[in-house]
């Protein structure tokens, strides 16, 4: 069924400047004023004032502000021009914690009937702002917004919908960016302006478009054209009007808010009448089509990683150098899984047709393992391998792998065979005390009870791994400063130990993973009450020189099994 | 110590003993180098920047003789396979490192040089500091540099090792240099390709 559309004039543009300057609270924008006003001097004039770090219940009050002051500048945009009577527009959202991510849009066309053309916003806009603050700060789920249009104005309807399992896309933290920027603008408007170019209009006929439209987070990275139909008439063909473009900028905009990899399909439909130079359109349906997870990470992995994503990302949208400070301040544990989580699920362009079994197998693995690995593998980089790592990686997982130059690329690459290469490659006396001071700061933090012992009996107390440093090159994807590899003992009890390993070393040259693994064993059976402790264990029936003599027997033996 | 204050890192120290070890004097079998005598005259014990890279020295008071017990050592010990004996003093909290005196390379001073011994795997030693006096004025030179690196905050105390990362600190302690290119420390010194490098790092850095 056509739906005419009232075409969008400069009285149209300018009643809506109006009502978004008289609607929104000092100091933020909304979407209107970069659509009737054009672009702002500059992006950073537009965000709200800066985030405190760590903010409290101020900064979350404002941020679920500046959410529904977004979400009413795209709907502002999406009803902008819409005169017929009657017509039906549905929105639905996921509101969570004072996020609002929009998941749907549906548009029924109303009777002959038109409406007028200035109507006063403010009844509707205070109609929408409060069902949107409602629902977003009291609400985990889908809510859905009807518009009505009336002759004089809008009828609202809104209602939370049957709770439904979270989708992927949706944000679970509000931004405090009252206003889109600049940039995020400028993209959406560009690819509107080109999807619909394709859109051509017989005379006096219709025609319909659907569009796939590729999103990842808050960016639109590629589009295909899937249906052109003229469904009526024939002859001259004519172009569609600049508002169709407006109005898609505006969904685009909304889907932006999203998370992850997603594709929204939008369905377009433009009549043109005669003696008019461009047809008018409307977007009828805009969907998002979510594609199955290609995450191949546990469940748990990816749930952490994806907040932490969820989580930079709000910050480096509200304001860049916030987001690049947080990433600063991260530990080196977060910032591990950041990357181990966001290798994996945004990896693959950068990594395409490079050979890293260790790096696949052990990021692959998911969790403590992944992450553990990730951060000691990072240690072996030199500095600035280690910086150039970072920065590129974090380029990619916030802006894409289409952001990275050719040499950024190639550079990340190298670093990425880097770790290959090092996993593989025996540790150096001064790769040692590194990874060694990262375990004793490691095992600090796991055992906070025995951290002032550490503290108090300096070298007399040293972390023992289970499974060598030497040795780590036998076991590349693991984490040779993983929590179960680490075992605080007593000086003397190390001395034991190390004689052991000692006569290991000199007795098999060149030994497997399988006889470190076996000659571990050994270790920690006879030497095993004496981890964790600053005493001697109770209840043992040995003493040190039995265990360690007994330990070199078994070791002994095994040689003999295993020559 | 002003190091660790400036810096705000954690610092802890004890009261000396009432006889604390004189310069000199024995301690099991090593004779006690001065300016470590002059340290234990002042501080039973401290315990420097555990917070970051850690440096703790061996309690000496009434109740306690680290100093005396851990140089005292048992059959099959480590130091054994070590060139030269050494005289521990201190060390890396967590790790098999020990600061040690070398009470044979003593200079006409009686000032005996510093090495960092690591007993991890095969023992190690690497020269720190000509003196003690010079040890802590390197360590607190490496201090800065520590927590001035971009990476320490991600990374703490592995962002920056010691002495394998700042050979140009211990290049600034003009008279180890001169033992290092005399070859004094080639007895204690492990013969592998990471020691000659660093140790011509030392070296390079002294140039002038």
């Amino acid at each position: 069924m056509a739906w005419p559309w009232m075409r969008l004039s400069i009285v149209v543009l300018l009643t809506f400047w109006a009502w978004g300057c008289g609607s929104l609270r000092a100091g933020g924008r909304g979407l209107h004023e970069e659509l009737a006003l054009g672009a702002p001097a500059s992006a950073l004039e537009m965000r709200a004032a800066s985030w405190p770090l760590g903010g409290g219940v101020t900064a979350k009050v404002s941020a679920r502000r500046a959410e529904v002051e977004r979400a009413l500048a795209q709907l502002k945009a999406v009803v902008s021009g819409v005169r017929r009577v009657g017509t039906r527009l549905e929105l639905r959202y996921w509101a969570e914690s004072g996020a609002l991510t929009l998941l749907g849009f549906h548009a029924e066309a109303g009777g002959s009937e038109w409406g007028e053309r200035v109507v006063d916003p403010r009844k509707l806009e205070r109609e929408l702002e409060l069902a949107l603050s409602g629902y977003g700060t009291s609400l985990s789920g889908p809510i859905r917004i009807v518009l009505r249009r009336e002759r004089a104005g809008w009828a609202l309807e809104y209602a939370a919908l049957r709770p439904e399992p979270r989708p992927a896309e949706a944000r679970r933290l509000a931004v405090e960016l009252s206003a889109v920027t600049e940039r995020s603008y400028r993209a959406a408007h560009e690819v509107a302006e080109r999807m619909l170019s394709v859109l051509r209009v017989p005379e006096g006929g219709e025609a319909r478009q659907e569009v796939s439209v590729q999103l990842w987070d808050g960016r639109v990275v590629g589009w295909e054209q899937r249906l052109y139909e003229v469904t009526r008439g024939g002859g001259a063909l004519r172009p569609v009007g600049p508002e169709l473009v407006g109005q898609v900028t505006g969904l685009l905009l909304g889907f932006e808010e999203g998370l992850g990899p997603r594709t929204v399909r939008l369905q377009v439909r433009a009549e043109h009448r005669r003696g008019e130079g461009r047809a008018e359109g409307w977007v009828e349906r805009a969907e998002v089509q979510r594609a199955p997870s290609s995450l191949e990470m546990d469940e748990d992995f990816a749930r952490t990683y994806q907040a932490m994503h969820e989580e930079l990302l709000r910050r480096w949208r509200v304001e860049l150098k916030e987001g690049a400070l947080w990433l600063a301040a991260s530990g080196a544990e977060e910032l591990a899984l950041w990357y181990a989580g966001g290798i994996v699920a945004r990896g693959a362009g950068v990594l395409l047709e490079l050979s890293l079994p260790v790096v696949r197998t052990a990021l692959a693995r998911g969790g403590a393992a992944a992450t553990g690995w990730m951060r000691t593998a990072l240690l072996r980089l030199t500095p600035d391998k280690r910086r150039a790592f970072e920065q590129l990686w974090s380029k990619v997982l916030l802006e894409g792998d289409v952001a990275l130059t050719a040499v950024e690329r190639d550079t990340l690459r190298g670093v990425m065979q880097d770790l290959e290469r090092l996993a593989r490659t025996p540790l150096v006396d001064a790769e040692k005390q590194a990874l060694r001071r990262a375990s004793r700061d490691s095992y600090k933090r796991l055992s906070p009870h025995l951290a002032a012992f550490l503290d108090e009996k300096g070298s007399l107390l040293p972390i023992h791994h289970r499974r060598p440093l030497e040795y780590a090159q036998l076991f590349p994807a693991d984490d040779i400063n993983a929590a179960e590899n680490l075992a605080m003992v007593r000086k003397a009890v190390h001395d034991r130990i190390n004689a052991v390993w000692t006569r290991f070393r000199q007795t098999r040259g060149g030994a497997t993973s399988t006889e470190v693994e076996q000659a571990a064993r050994i270790v920690d059976e006879w030497f095993k009450p004496w981890y964790h402790r600053i005493d001697d264990p109770p209840g043992v029936s040995h003493s040190l020189a039995e265990a360690e003599q007994q330990a070199l027997k078994a070791l002994q033996q095994l040689s003999t099994h295993h020559p | 110590m002003s190091t660790c204050e400036r810096l705000g890192l954690a610092l802890r120290t004890e009261p000396p003993g009432h006889a604390p070890p004189r310069a000199g004097t024995q301690v099991s079998g090593h004779v006690l180098d001065p300016l470590l005598a002059a340290v234990y005259s002042r501080l039973g014990k401290a315990a420097f920047a555990t917070d970051a890279a850690g440096l703790v020295l061996f309690r000496v008071n009434e109740a306690e003789n680290e100093l005396e017990r851990e140089n005292r050592w048992e059959p099959g010990s480590p130091l054994e396979q070590v060139a030269l004996p050494v005289f521990l003093f201190g060390g890396e909290p967590g790790l098999a490192c020990s600061y040690a005196t070398v009470p044979s390379l003593a200079d006409t001073r009686g000032l005996q040089p510093v090495v960092l011994v690591d007993t991890h795997e095969e023992p190690y030693v690497l020269p720190v500091a000509s003196s003690v006096d010079g040890f802590f004025d390197t360590w607190s030179h490496y201090l800065e540099a520590l927590v001035a690196q971009p990476d320490y905050a991600h990374y703490g105390s592995a962002a920056l090792t010691f002495p394998w990362g700042v050979p140009e600190l211990l290049a600034r302690d003009r008279k180890l240099v001169e033992s290092l290119r005399a070859g004094r420390f080639d007895p204690l010194m492990k013969k592998t390709d990471s020691t000659a490098h660093w140790v011509s790092q030392v070296l390079s850095a002294a140039a002038p």
